[in-house]
């Protein structure tokens, strides 16, 4: 998840959370296998991931980028989760259709209810 | 003060913008020619070429493949000014860079952008851009165009620090890496009454003593970039008469590369700071009047740019390799800063050992990397706090989130980051490393009690003050103030236009001595 402090925790109430940091991003998610990769459009007004979505960071949004692109290829769901209070951030605004769903912030439930059942054994 | 007689020849595809620049131009005192609209490289480079040749000019051009013809041409080298319209949607920026805007990059005198977007942008897709982008805001012509182009126009010309020439002074530079100088030869290159060769050693053992002596028989003044067997040789062949300068830095002093020079024959030995000048006179023996200070240079017109929201909160430190720049101390502070506001966040832009083969080698270095990681991934406090950004040319662009930079070094002969820094409107906080003083004003050295500039001051005390300053300036609002006095002191000290003027004037004449009492305050 690339989220802060307070949307991190709304998740986790029902699903295990693994916050991704900037610098180590891919190669952590390169190394789980989730049920998917969620992006909070806040994520980017403070800390680690601060100005993330506004252009303003390249680094930043160009590893939302390959997150979102190395979970197309590996067939794990892409969120992303906005809310009014956002701050502006076009960047994400112009790759919304690179993600497979856009949703709300409480709407975890019903994403992770979604979540591929267990495969064959 | 700006250099007289400019001139600009504007090129490209009918664009009103376009216009707009070129007017503006002229109203700031640049006689322009405006070009016949066209895009084909093949109708409007000639032209460019004839007019060139007529007179010499800047060449205001857009439009890519114009741009790029023109700056691939010889007699246009360097002053080709690429203003980049119509460039790709942001998102298509963000994954790469149109070719061609890599391919002119290093060829150009400046990388136009219309917004800080699409500066920003460039300068991450583009290496070469990277220390060339402006904005000039061409949507929105008036005052905010006019300031910019003046600024920059300032900038890109500042007159030469002596009255009109006979005839042009004829300036070689000599050494084998000019880097650290390039701002300098790109300036003296600009200059209607200098001449300026170049003497590129490709190593010690392989000089062209033919080359180098048609320097010595051409140059009024020969700048020897690094004190070096180069030097050397040059110390032992120039004319009587003719102008010797050696530029020192701190990996000659504790070598045998300055042994071979014959001072005699040098008439200033430059260093980047008086305590630099003072080590050169104790080791060297060279006499002290020779010895003169030019500070290293940053270039306010490429850092200095709008912050961004969370600067005030964001700590940078440029460089964590070798130990000595002591990572572990900022860690500290960042700790000790989360402790009161969690909001604070340290952003670090460095190679790491693993990158240098020389540190990766060095168990001491290896040792250290693995316990600031480990500290940084096991510390709860620093997890979400640091942020290890990826090294690279992009400075300007880094250092808008940056609002306060470290610099914790044991050791340092110079420590380009805080003025870098200070250039675009951070606030620097420096340990006092020996010689701190001597570069920077000492309102910025931050010690337990009253600035106690050279001294063995406990890094715990020093990590403590500096929490205490930061904390204390949030709190009361003061950060933007403190950035202003910042800005103004990088502008007055260390900014290319300021030390071109001093290399222009220690071309002709000999500089004091740098051995005086320190800088006052500012």
């Amino acid at each position: 998840m690339v989220a802060g402090d307070e949307e991190a925790a709304s998740w986790a109430a029902d699903a295990y959370v693994q916050r991704l940091r900037p610098d180590d991003a891919l190669a952590v998610f390169a190394t789980a296998t989730p049920d998917a990769l969620v992006v909070h459009a806040g994520a980017g007004r403070r800390g680690p991931w601060a100005g993330l979505g506004t252009y303003a960071v390249p680094p930043r949004d160009l590893t939302v980028l390959e997150l979102v692109e190395a979970a197309r290829r590996r067939g794990i769901p892409s969120v992303l989760s906005t809310s009014p209070g956002d701050p502006a951030t076009p960047m994400l605004q112009d790759a919304r259709s690179a993600f497979t769903s856009v949703v709300a912030p409480e709407a975890s439930v019903e994403v992770l209810a979604q979540r591929p059942g267990p495969g064959p054994a | 003060m700006r250099a007289t007689s400019l001139r600009a020849l504007v090129a490209g595809p009918a664009d009103p913008r376009l216009d707009a620049l070129a007017a503006t131009l002229a109203e700031a005192g640049v006689v322009v020619r405006r070009l016949p609209a066209a895009s084909d490289p093949g109708t409007v480079v000639p032209e460019l070429l004839a007019e060139n040749a007529r007179e010499r000019a800047d060449v205001v051009a857009t439009g890519l493949p114009v741009v790029a013809a023109a700056a691939a041409e010889r007699a246009l080298a360097g002053r080709v000014w690429a203003v980049l319209d119509r460039l790709p949607p942001p998102l298509e920026l963000l994954r790469a860079a149109p070719p061609e805007v890599a391919a002119v990059a290093a060829a150009v005198r400046w990388v136009v952008c219309a917004d800080e977007i699409a500066r920003g942008l460039v300068d991450f897709r583009v290496t070469d851009a990277a220390k060339r982008t402006v904005v000039l805001p061409l949507d929105t012509p008036g005052p905010p165009l006019d300031a910019a182009v003046r600024g920059l126009l300032d900038r890109t010309f500042p007159a030469a620090p002596w009255a009109r020439r006979p005839r042009p002074l004829r300036v070689g530079v000599a050494g084998h890496a000019l880097h650290f100088l390039a701002a300098v030869t790109e300036w003296l290159r600009g200059l209607p009454d200098v001449e300026l060769r170049i003497d590129q050693v490709r190593s010690f053992r392989r000089q062209d003593e033919e080359a180098s002596r048609e320097l010595v028989d051409w140059a009024d003044t020969i700048v020897c970039e690094w004190a070096s067997p180069v030097a050397a040789w040059y110390s032992r062949h120039k004319r009587a008469g003719q102008r010797l300068i050696v530029r020192l830095h701190r990996a000659e002093l504790y070598s045998d590369w300055w042994h071979g020079i014959d001072v005699d024959a040098v008439d200033q030995v430059i260093c980047v700071s008086q305590h630099y000048a003072r080590l050169t006179r104790e080791v060297t023996r060279w006499p002290a009047d020779k010895i003169v200070v030019i500070p290293n240079y940053v270039d306010s017109a490429v850092l200095d740019r709008p912050k961004l929201p969370e600067a005030e909160l964001t700590l940078g430190m440029m460089g964590v390799v070798p130990r000595r720049k002591r990572l572990d101390l900022a860690l500290d502070l960042v700790e000790r800063l989360r402790a009161e506001d969690p909001r604070f966040t340290l952003r670090v832009k460095s190679q790491m050992p693993w990158d240098v083969a020389w540190a990766w080698r060095d168990e001491g270095e290896r040792a250290a990397a693995w316990e600031a990681l480990s500290r940084l991934r096991g510390s709860p406090r620093l997890a979400d706090g640091v942020v290890l950004d990826p090294h690279g040319a992009d400075v300007g662009l880094w250092l808008r989130s940056v609002g306060w930079m470290l610099s914790l070094s044991d050791d340092e002969s110079f420590h380009l980051a805080p003025a870098e820094a200070m250039a675009s409107g951070a606030v620097p906080l420096i340990r006092p490393w020996p010689g701190s003083g001597t570069i920077y004003d000492r309102r910025w050295i931050v010690g337990p009690e009253a600035p106690g500039v050279d001294s063995d001051v406990p890094v715990a005390d020093v990590v403590e003050a500096m929490a205490g300053l930061v904390l204390r300036v949030v709190r009361e609002r003061r950060w933007d103030e403190l950035r202003e006095e910042a800005r103004a002191h990088a502008l007055r000290d260390f900014d290319v236009t300021a030390v071109c003027e001093r290399f222009g004037r220690v071309l002709v004449e000999d500089l004091s001595p740098a051995l005086l009492p320190e800088p006052g305050p500012v």
